[in-house]
């Protein structure tokens, strides 16, 4: 509370906003006498977020998701009930069937398949014991969840809305400015390596999340709506500055060991550009003073003018075309005919591996906390199996899922507390609805402005969703001790439970997802080596998907690891290299051609061996790419661009080496 | 509007009938609106959409109950 004010006009607008849709969704729910009213309640605060847009989509995905889920357990339910083993069986197949496939999707989509798996656990368990009421619960379940749904999208929409659209522009100003930001210090060497790759790699981060958030635009009820592939061509000019700034650091880098008067006027053009960039203005020009790299001789020196010449306008080209789009953004209607649809992007990166580790775990926490259920006989013993169950799913996503675990029980004691002192002594004496919202207001609109706040949003969560859940508020309330007991230990158990088993089989070190993370990366470049890829942009956006991923790593990594000092901008940079090169080389001549085969199979068996063990294979490729760049003493102009980005390769694969010794006899290089 | 629809032998209360009728109807009255640029002149366009909403189904549940008389 010392560095920001908790309660912002924003927050405590947010807390009221979803306070009268809980309590407008607790109003109709008693009014149609529906059997479980704090489903709808608690289905509020957990769609509950600031932006209407945002609400929009989690609801639709929500309601989407319980209505595979209650479809499976009508289908399961009844059918199976007889043998509660072969029951639990299907029940933990499903759960951790759907749990694996929403991990291997990163969008909001996921919530789908992850609420189609946990609905079976809210709503078929209570079943086992009264399988007739299958078809009465579930729809019961569906209609109170579509119920707190509707209040939630209604309310975020009508009272007082606050945009996606606006909202995402902004982000994406903010980013293309710190975007800028790092150009002009790039240009001007103000930042060391470390810092400008963590950079880098944070905007990458940035921008795949960004990428996510679009997909709840459509959802919006701004005048931005329409734009979302305005907005989605876009984010897809903007990745492409990360690679040319990592070029940029490294080619400034060799023009400042060449120190030749050309090299120099080239440093003077990348600082001007530097300089430009760091204006308010903003637009960038360059060019006019970049020595003419065609009348230069032909040297290594003139190949890295080329490249710093090809960058600068790349870079240039980059900016203006994210600026024309985002100014498109503004007068949409017209505008979004103009633009070309943006290519089709990827699909975001899955880790097989980890989704099934994380599905086990589901299944393993599920299966023990059922057999527990079972032999134990105790009735609550399947709000035990349901929350273990529901809060494995929810929290599958993270890498270490314990930290965050262990705050959300101090969190739920304290909310079984609040629980107590309402169901006893502030329940029982109120009559009728305005006190009764009166009194619920006292305890969840102070909890509602906690969720608004990222950094208190699991404090909030905890007690927002559990006390409804736990105060089981109905139409009439009846207090029971014994119950309420019951079920508030069995919470707690549940999740010292789950803690349990996400420590044994989940939980891994940020080390070992970079790890596989960066593995990823050098399959990638081995797959162009070798000619099997696709398009280029295909791995453009598959690696910064990958770099944003290993970014949120990167800062719990310890400065020890052997992944801590990986770049895998310079790998992306590498494999579009290698790619351009794969098109130049079909034209060039014979001779040509088959150096660049050997030197693709060289950086195939290069990418194949661990970052420790490539000393050898990279002298081994560096060699053949400087006999490659040697040959351009009889270049013709087709090849030069091929030797143009060659030497880009080179200075990717590394930046610190000597240039290629250029004067050599005519002996040598026939030997060579 | 107690009364209900007999839907191939699925009962379904008339007000919901009403209410998927009258969202057909409101989508396609808010694509028509975006189209001419009626949004443009609109101060809150999500409140006037859950007004025109309402409109829709209250009119057509009394022209539903005025038919049925």
């Amino acid at each position: 509370m010392s560095a920001r004010p908790v309660v912002t006009t924003g927050n405590v607008l947010f807390s009221l906003k979803t306070f009268l849709a809980a309590m407008l969704a607790y109003f109709i729910a008693i009014r149609f006498d529906l059997p479980r009213p704090f489903w709808a309640v608690a289905t509020v605060y957990i769609v509950a977020h600031p932006l209407s847009g945002a609400i929009s989509s989690k609801s639709v995905h929500r309601l989407l998701g319980t209505l595979i889920g209650g479809t499976a357990t009508i289908i399961l339910v009844p059918n199976l009930v007889n043998e509660p083993i072969l029951l639990s069986v299907a029940i933990i197949a499903w759960v951790s069937g759907c749990t694996f496939i929403s991990l291997l999707d990163r969008t909001p989509r996921s919530y789908v398949s992850l609420l189609a798996g946990y609905t079976v656990l809210l709503a078929g368990l209570p079943l086992v014991t009264a399988p007739v009421n299958t078809f009465d619960t579930v729809v019961a379940r569906v209609e109170e969840i579509g119920l707190g749904i509707l209040c939630a999208s209604i309310v975020s929409h009508a009272v007082l809305p606050v945009h996606v659209g606006t909202t995402l522009l902004g982000r994406i100003d903010a980013w293309m400015a710190r975007a800028q930001a790092l150009l002009a210090a790039t240009a001007t060497a103000e930042q060391d390596e470390a810092q400008s790759r963590a950079e880098r790699y944070a905007l990458a981060a940035d921008a795949a999340d960004l990428r996510s958030f679009t997909t709840q635009l459509q959802y919006d009820g701004s005048r931005y709506r329409h734009a979302a592939t305005l907005v989605r061509s876009l984010q897809d000019r903007m990745v492409y500055l990360l690679p040319l700034l990592s070029e940029l650091e490294d080619l400034r880098g060799a023009m400042a060991r060449l120190d030749s008067p050309q090299a120099k006027q080239a440093m003077s053009a990348i600082n001007a550009l530097g300089s430009s960039a760091s204006n308010a203005s903003g637009i960038l020009t360059v060019e006019s003073d970049l020595p003419a790299s065609s009348e230069a001789p032909r040297s290594w020196e003139s190949l890295l003018l080329a490249n710093v010449a090809r960058n600068l306008r790349d870079v240039v080209e980059v900016c203006r075309v994210c600026q024309s789009l985002r100014e498109a953004n503004e007068n949409t209607a017209r505008a979004a005919g103009r633009v070309a649809s943006p290519d089709p992007v990827p699909r975001p990166h899955g880790d097989i591996g980890m989704a099934a580790l994380s599905a086990l775990a589901v299944a393993i926490c599920l299966a023990t906390s059922t057999v527990f259920w079972i032999a134990s006989g105790w009735t609550d013993g399947m709000t035990f199996a349901q929350i273990s169950g529901v809060l494995c799913c929810l929290l599958a996503t993270m890498d270490d899922p314990v930290p965050a675990m262990r705050k959300f029980v101090s969190v739920t004691i304290g909310s079984s507390i609040a629980a107590f002192v309402y169901g006893f002594a502030v329940l029982p004496t109120i009559d009728g609805f305005v006190p009764l919202v009166a009194a619920l207001g006292l305890f969840l609109i102070p909890a509602g402005i906690c969720l608004a706040m990222p950094s208190l949003a699991i404090v909030g969560m905890g007690l927002c969703i559990n006390f409804p859940l736990l105060l089981t508020l109905q139409s009439h309330q009846s207090s029971d001790f014994t119950t309420f007991a019951n079920s508030s230990v069995a919470t707690v158990l549940a999740i010292v439970w789950t803690i349990v088993v996400c420590s044994v089989f989940r939980s891994v070190k940020a080390e070992t997802n970079a790890r596989r993370l960066f593995s990823v990366v050098q399959r990638c470049v081995v797959r162009i080596a070798s000619g099997r890829h696709t398009a280029p942009h295909v791995m453009h956006h598959h690696v910064i998907d990958v770099a944003g991923l290993s970014a949120v790593r990167a800062s719990k990594l310890p400065p020890t690891s052997d992944t801590a000092d990986v770049d895998l901008m310079r790998d992306l940079r590498t494999g579009l290299n290698i790619k351009a090169m794969q098109e130049l080389s079909e034209e060039a001549s014979m001779l040509v051609s088959l150096k660049a085969e050997r030197i693709f199979s060289g950086l195939e068996t290069l990418y194949r061996l661990a970052p420790a063990e490539r000393g050898e294979a990279l002298g081994h490729t560096l060699e053949l790419l400087d006999d490659l760049i040697l040959s351009l003493g009889h270049a013709t102009d087709a090849h030069m661009a091929l030797l143009v980005r060659a030497a880009a390769l080179r200075v990717c694969l590394a930046p610190e080496a000597d240039p290629p010794t250029l004067i050599i006899p005519p002996s040598k290089r026939n030997a060579a | 509007m107690t009364g209900q629809f007999d839907l191939y032998g699925v009962f379904l209360p008339s007000f919901l009938a009403i209410a998927l009728f009258a969202y057909g109807l409101f989508r396609m009255m808010t694509s028509l609106f975006a189209r001419i640029g009626l949004y443009r002149g609109v101060w809150h366009p999500s409140l006037f959409n859950l007004a025109l909403y309402i409109t829709l189904v209250g009119g057509l549940s009394a022209i539903f109950n005025w038919l049925q008389t």
